[in-house]
Protein backbone atom coordinates (compact mmCIF):
# COMPACT_ATOMS: atom_id res chain seq x y z
CA UNK A 1 0.00 0.00 0.00
CA UNK A 2 2.48 2.27 0.65
CA UNK A 3 4.82 1.78 -2.54
CA UNK A 4 1.08 2.20 -4.56
CA UNK A 5 0.74 5.87 -2.64
CA UNK A 6 4.13 6.72 -3.81
CA UNK A 7 3.62 5.95 -6.68
CA UNK A 8 0.19 7.39 -7.31
CA UNK A 9 2.40 10.92 -5.95
CA UNK A 10 5.00 10.16 -8.12
CA UNK A 11 2.39 9.78 -11.24
CA UNK A 12 1.04 13.23 -10.56
CA UNK A 13 3.87 14.55 -9.69
CA UNK A 14 5.05 13.58 -13.52
CA UNK A 15 1.79 14.85 -14.53
CA UNK A 16 2.36 18.65 -13.12
CA UNK A 17 5.15 18.79 -14.62
CA UNK A 18 3.74 19.57 -17.75
CA UNK A 19 2.06 22.34 -16.05
CA UNK A 20 4.98 24.50 -15.63
CA UNK A 21 6.02 24.99 -18.80
CA UNK A 22 2.64 27.14 -19.48
CA UNK A 23 4.31 30.12 -17.47
CA UNK A 24 6.38 31.33 -20.13
CA UNK A 25 5.14 33.02 -23.08
CA UNK A 26 7.04 34.24 -26.08
CA UNK A 27 5.61 36.67 -28.63
CA UNK A 28 7.12 37.65 -31.81
CA UNK A 29 6.71 41.11 -33.00
CA UNK A 30 8.20 42.86 -36.41
CA UNK A 31 9.98 46.69 -36.81
CA UNK A 32 9.36 47.55 -40.33
CA UNK A 33 10.61 51.13 -42.19
CA UNK A 34 10.23 51.94 -45.67
CA UNK A 35 13.03 53.72 -47.15
CA UNK A 36 12.42 56.69 -49.52
CA UNK A 37 14.68 58.19 -51.56
CA UNK A 38 14.15 62.14 -51.18
CA UNK A 39 13.15 64.25 -54.02
CA UNK A 40 16.15 66.14 -55.97
CA UNK A 41 15.71 68.67 -59.14
CA UNK A 42 18.49 68.81 -61.56
CA UNK A 43 17.98 71.49 -63.85
CA UNK A 44 19.01 72.23 -67.60
CA UNK A 45 18.66 75.55 -67.72
CA UNK A 46 17.51 78.26 -65.48
CA UNK A 47 16.25 81.54 -67.51
CA UNK A 48 13.66 81.75 -70.46
CA UNK A 49 14.67 84.68 -72.19
CA UNK A 50 12.20 86.22 -74.66
CA UNK A 51 14.60 88.73 -75.82
CA UNK A 52 13.59 92.24 -77.49
CA UNK A 53 9.80 92.69 -77.88
CA UNK A 54 8.76 95.42 -80.08
CA UNK A 55 6.01 97.00 -78.48
CA UNK A 56 2.88 98.22 -80.35
CA UNK A 57 -0.64 100.11 -79.00
CA UNK A 58 -2.51 97.17 -78.49
CA UNK A 59 -1.89 94.52 -75.79
CA UNK A 60 0.20 91.90 -77.20
CA UNK A 61 0.91 87.99 -76.24
CA UNK A 62 4.05 86.56 -77.12
CA UNK A 63 4.14 82.84 -76.43
CA UNK A 64 7.61 80.50 -75.90
CA UNK A 65 6.39 76.69 -76.17
CA UNK A 66 7.84 74.61 -73.45
CA UNK A 67 10.06 72.80 -76.15
CA UNK A 68 12.11 75.85 -76.23
CA UNK A 69 11.50 77.20 -72.77
CA UNK A 70 13.65 75.55 -69.27
CA UNK A 71 13.65 71.94 -68.74
CA UNK A 72 14.72 70.22 -65.39
CA UNK A 73 14.48 66.59 -63.81
CA UNK A 74 12.68 65.40 -60.91
CA UNK A 75 14.19 62.69 -59.55
CA UNK A 76 12.31 61.25 -56.40
CA UNK A 77 11.11 57.56 -55.29
CA UNK A 78 10.05 55.39 -57.98
CA UNK A 79 6.34 55.43 -58.39
CA UNK A 80 5.67 57.67 -55.68
CA UNK A 81 3.58 60.28 -56.48
CA UNK A 82 4.77 64.23 -55.94
CA UNK A 83 2.81 67.26 -55.83
CA UNK A 84 4.19 70.33 -58.59
CA UNK A 85 2.67 73.33 -57.99
CA UNK A 86 3.26 76.84 -59.24
CA UNK A 87 1.65 79.94 -60.13
CA UNK A 88 1.69 83.10 -62.35
CA UNK A 89 4.44 85.66 -62.35
CA UNK A 90 4.42 89.74 -63.05
CA UNK A 91 7.36 90.74 -64.70
CA UNK A 92 8.98 93.97 -62.82
CA UNK A 93 11.88 96.20 -63.67
CA UNK A 94 13.46 99.41 -61.50
CA UNK A 95 11.18 101.86 -63.27
CA UNK A 96 7.85 99.91 -63.52
CA UNK A 97 6.74 96.80 -60.67
CA UNK A 98 3.71 96.30 -62.60
CA UNK A 99 4.87 94.63 -65.86
CA UNK A 100 4.33 91.89 -68.06
CA UNK A 101 1.92 88.72 -66.75
CA UNK A 102 3.91 85.72 -67.47
CA UNK A 103 1.29 82.89 -67.53
CA UNK A 104 3.31 79.38 -67.11
CA UNK A 105 2.92 76.10 -68.91
CA UNK A 106 4.73 73.26 -67.68
CA UNK A 107 4.61 70.19 -69.35
CA UNK A 108 5.99 66.68 -68.62
CA UNK A 109 7.01 63.88 -70.72
CA UNK A 110 7.86 60.91 -68.23
CA UNK A 111 11.01 59.50 -67.83
CA UNK A 112 11.71 60.68 -71.16
CA UNK A 113 14.68 63.22 -71.56
CA UNK A 114 13.51 64.39 -75.09
CA UNK A 115 10.41 65.92 -75.91
CA UNK A 116 8.04 63.11 -76.74
CA UNK A 117 4.12 62.71 -75.63
CA UNK A 118 3.95 66.14 -73.31
CA UNK A 119 1.54 65.95 -71.07
CA UNK A 120 0.44 69.34 -69.67
CA UNK A 121 1.05 69.70 -65.83
CA UNK A 122 -2.01 71.29 -63.74
CA UNK A 123 -0.79 73.21 -60.64
CA UNK A 124 -1.54 71.42 -57.39
CA UNK A 125 -1.64 68.24 -58.81
CA UNK A 126 -0.01 64.81 -58.28
CA UNK A 127 2.17 63.27 -60.89
CA UNK A 128 4.19 59.99 -60.45
CA UNK A 129 7.36 59.96 -61.71
CA UNK A 130 8.19 56.85 -63.46
CA UNK A 131 10.71 53.82 -62.13
CA UNK A 132 14.02 54.03 -64.40
CA UNK A 133 16.66 51.71 -62.45
CA UNK A 134 15.64 52.09 -59.51
CA UNK A 135 14.63 55.96 -59.26
CA UNK A 136 12.00 58.15 -59.47
CA UNK A 137 12.41 60.27 -63.29
CA UNK A 138 9.90 63.17 -64.14
CA UNK A 139 11.24 65.20 -66.77
CA UNK A 140 9.50 68.67 -66.53
CA UNK A 141 9.21 71.43 -69.37
CA UNK A 142 8.39 75.03 -68.48
CA UNK A 143 7.00 77.76 -71.43
CA UNK A 144 4.77 79.98 -71.34
CA UNK A 145 3.44 83.26 -72.41
CA UNK A 146 3.90 86.60 -71.50
CA UNK A 147 1.03 88.95 -71.68
CA UNK A 148 2.16 92.76 -72.47
CA UNK A 149 -0.54 95.30 -71.72
CA UNK A 150 -0.53 98.81 -74.02
CA UNK A 151 0.18 100.76 -71.19
CA UNK A 152 3.79 98.60 -70.37
CA UNK A 153 6.68 101.01 -70.96
CA UNK A 154 10.22 99.75 -72.26
CA UNK A 155 12.38 98.30 -70.10
CA UNK A 156 14.51 95.16 -69.32
CA UNK A 157 11.69 93.21 -67.12
CA UNK A 158 12.22 89.89 -65.36
CA UNK A 159 10.73 87.78 -62.13
CA UNK A 160 11.03 84.73 -60.41
CA UNK A 161 8.40 81.97 -61.26
CA UNK A 162 9.04 79.29 -58.04
CA UNK A 163 7.98 75.41 -58.74
CA UNK A 164 7.25 73.34 -55.83
CA UNK A 165 7.50 69.94 -55.97
CA UNK A 166 6.94 67.79 -52.52
CA UNK A 167 5.58 64.17 -51.74
CA UNK B 1 -10.51 4.63 4.50
CA UNK B 2 -7.21 5.30 3.28
CA UNK B 3 -8.63 5.37 -0.45
CA UNK B 4 -10.75 7.73 0.81
CA UNK B 5 -7.57 9.61 2.59
CA UNK B 6 -5.59 8.67 -0.87
CA UNK B 7 -8.06 10.88 -3.23
CA UNK B 8 -8.28 13.68 -0.87
CA UNK B 9 -4.40 13.85 -0.61
CA UNK B 10 -4.18 13.43 -4.31
CA UNK B 11 -6.84 16.32 -4.76
CA UNK B 12 -4.81 18.38 -2.25
CA UNK B 13 -1.91 17.88 -4.49
CA UNK B 14 -2.93 18.80 -8.05
CA UNK B 15 -4.74 22.34 -6.09
CA UNK B 16 -0.96 23.22 -4.54
CA UNK B 17 0.78 21.75 -7.82
CA UNK B 18 -1.66 24.18 -9.98
CA UNK B 19 -0.62 27.05 -7.38
CA UNK B 20 2.77 25.95 -8.49
CA UNK B 21 2.92 25.18 -11.86
CA UNK B 22 -0.39 26.79 -13.31
CA UNK B 23 0.57 30.56 -13.28
CA UNK B 24 0.32 31.32 -17.07
CA UNK B 25 1.17 34.58 -18.68
CA UNK B 26 -1.67 35.94 -21.35
CA UNK B 27 -0.07 37.78 -24.00
CA UNK B 28 -1.30 39.72 -26.84
CA UNK B 29 0.26 41.87 -29.40
CA UNK B 30 -1.80 45.27 -30.14
CA UNK B 31 0.55 46.72 -32.49
CA UNK B 32 3.88 46.17 -34.54
CA UNK B 33 6.99 49.09 -34.31
CA UNK B 34 6.01 50.54 -37.50
CA UNK B 35 8.64 53.79 -38.86
CA UNK B 36 6.77 54.18 -42.10
CA UNK B 37 8.28 56.40 -44.94
CA UNK B 38 11.76 57.71 -43.90
CA UNK B 39 13.42 59.22 -46.35
CA UNK B 40 16.92 58.02 -47.23
CA UNK B 41 19.15 59.59 -45.24
CA UNK B 42 17.89 60.54 -42.55
CA UNK B 43 17.09 59.51 -38.76
CA UNK B 44 13.74 59.09 -37.96
CA UNK B 45 12.44 58.25 -34.24
CA UNK B 46 9.21 56.63 -32.86
CA UNK B 47 9.17 57.28 -29.41
CA UNK B 48 6.95 54.77 -26.90
CA UNK B 49 4.04 57.05 -26.68
CA UNK B 50 3.79 57.50 -30.63
CA UNK B 51 0.75 55.15 -31.88
CA UNK B 52 3.35 53.42 -34.51
CA UNK B 53 5.31 52.26 -31.45
CA UNK B 54 5.05 48.28 -30.18
CA UNK B 55 2.32 47.33 -27.66
CA UNK B 56 1.78 44.37 -26.17
CA UNK B 57 -0.45 43.49 -23.09
CA UNK B 58 -0.41 40.78 -20.53
CA UNK B 59 -1.41 39.58 -17.22
CA UNK B 60 -1.23 36.11 -15.19
CA UNK B 61 -3.60 33.83 -14.34
CA UNK B 62 -2.42 33.12 -10.95
CA UNK B 63 -5.14 34.04 -7.81
CA UNK B 64 -2.02 35.28 -5.99
CA UNK B 65 0.48 38.32 -6.86
CA UNK B 66 2.90 37.70 -9.10
CA UNK B 67 5.88 38.74 -10.37
CA UNK B 68 6.56 39.39 -14.35
CA UNK B 69 10.32 38.48 -15.82
CA UNK B 70 10.51 39.68 -19.29
CA UNK B 71 13.59 39.75 -21.90
CA UNK B 72 13.53 41.18 -25.41
CA UNK B 73 15.51 39.81 -28.35
CA UNK B 74 16.05 42.65 -30.32
CA UNK B 75 17.84 43.60 -33.72
CA UNK B 76 20.73 45.90 -33.95
CA UNK B 77 19.87 46.21 -37.77
CA UNK B 78 16.86 46.65 -40.40
CA UNK B 79 17.41 44.93 -43.59
CA UNK B 80 15.73 44.70 -46.91
CA UNK B 81 17.92 41.84 -47.73
CA UNK B 82 20.81 44.11 -49.29
CA UNK B 83 21.45 46.55 -47.03
CA UNK B 84 21.50 47.13 -43.50
CA UNK B 85 20.03 50.08 -41.18
CA UNK B 86 20.97 50.48 -37.29
CA UNK B 87 18.52 50.67 -34.50
CA UNK B 88 18.28 51.52 -31.04
CA UNK B 89 15.35 50.77 -28.54
CA UNK B 90 17.15 52.50 -25.43
CA UNK B 91 15.36 55.15 -24.44
CA UNK B 92 11.69 54.20 -26.20
CA UNK B 93 10.74 51.35 -23.91
CA UNK B 94 8.24 51.73 -20.96
CA UNK B 95 5.06 49.54 -19.22
CA UNK B 96 2.50 50.74 -17.35
CA UNK B 97 -0.69 49.51 -15.28
CA UNK B 98 -2.48 51.40 -17.55
CA UNK B 99 -3.29 52.27 -21.21
CA UNK B 100 -2.73 56.06 -20.89
CA UNK B 101 0.97 57.77 -22.10
CA UNK B 102 1.47 59.06 -18.83
CA UNK B 103 2.92 57.49 -15.67
CA UNK B 104 4.74 55.11 -17.08
CA UNK B 105 8.19 53.19 -16.23
CA UNK B 106 10.65 53.54 -18.91
CA UNK B 107 13.78 50.86 -18.74
CA UNK B 108 16.19 48.99 -20.95
CA UNK B 109 15.31 46.99 -22.98
CA UNK B 110 18.69 45.77 -23.73
CA UNK B 111 18.20 44.04 -19.94
CA UNK B 112 15.48 42.05 -18.60
CA UNK B 113 12.63 43.34 -17.14
CA UNK B 114 11.43 42.57 -13.56
CA UNK B 115 7.88 43.65 -12.83
CA UNK B 116 6.96 42.75 -9.23
CA UNK B 117 4.17 41.63 -7.34
CA UNK B 118 1.28 41.96 -10.50
CA UNK B 119 -1.83 41.08 -8.86
CA UNK B 120 -4.48 38.92 -10.50
CA UNK B 121 -5.82 39.87 -14.01
CA UNK B 122 -4.23 43.10 -13.65
CA UNK B 123 -3.11 44.04 -17.42
CA UNK B 124 -0.03 45.35 -17.82
CA UNK B 125 0.90 47.52 -21.08
CA UNK B 126 4.17 47.58 -22.61
CA UNK B 127 5.34 49.78 -25.55
CA UNK B 128 8.23 49.87 -27.13
CA UNK B 129 9.97 52.03 -29.89
CA UNK B 130 13.08 53.48 -31.34
CA UNK B 131 15.22 55.44 -33.86
CA UNK B 132 16.85 53.98 -37.23
CA UNK B 133 19.58 56.09 -39.02
CA UNK B 134 20.14 55.43 -42.51
CA UNK B 135 22.74 56.26 -44.68
CA UNK B 136 22.82 58.31 -48.37
CA UNK B 137 24.62 55.23 -50.11
CA UNK B 138 21.17 52.58 -48.61
CA UNK B 139 19.10 50.97 -51.53
CA UNK B 140 15.01 52.17 -51.13
CA UNK B 141 12.49 49.74 -50.21
CA UNK B 142 11.06 47.85 -47.45
CA UNK B 143 12.91 47.15 -44.13
CA UNK B 144 12.22 45.25 -40.90
CA UNK B 145 13.36 43.08 -38.34
CA UNK B 146 11.94 40.41 -35.77
CA UNK B 147 11.44 40.98 -31.95
CA UNK B 148 11.18 37.80 -29.31
CA UNK B 149 9.79 39.13 -26.16
CA UNK B 150 9.72 36.17 -23.27
CA UNK B 151 7.31 36.62 -20.60
CA UNK B 152 7.68 34.63 -17.42
CA UNK B 153 5.58 34.35 -14.58
CA UNK B 154 8.38 33.98 -11.31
Amino acid sequence: MKAKTLFSFFFLFVLTLNLSGQNNEQINVQVQASLKRGISVISQSTVLDFGEIILSNSQQTVTKSPAEGLRFKIISHPEKPVLIDYNFVQLSSNENQNGPIFVTKLVHTGSNSGYVNPIEVQPGTYYTPPNQNGEGVLSVWVGGSLIIDQSITQGDYSGTLVISIAY
Amino acid sequence: MKKIGLIILSILFLIKSDLIFGQQAVVQKLSDLNFGDVFIGYSATVPDTDPRALKISFYHTSSTREDFYITFTLPNNLTNGIDNIPINFNNYASWSRTDATTGRTYFNPYSPLRIRRIRPAQVVYLWLGGQITSSSSITPGQYSGNIIITIEVL
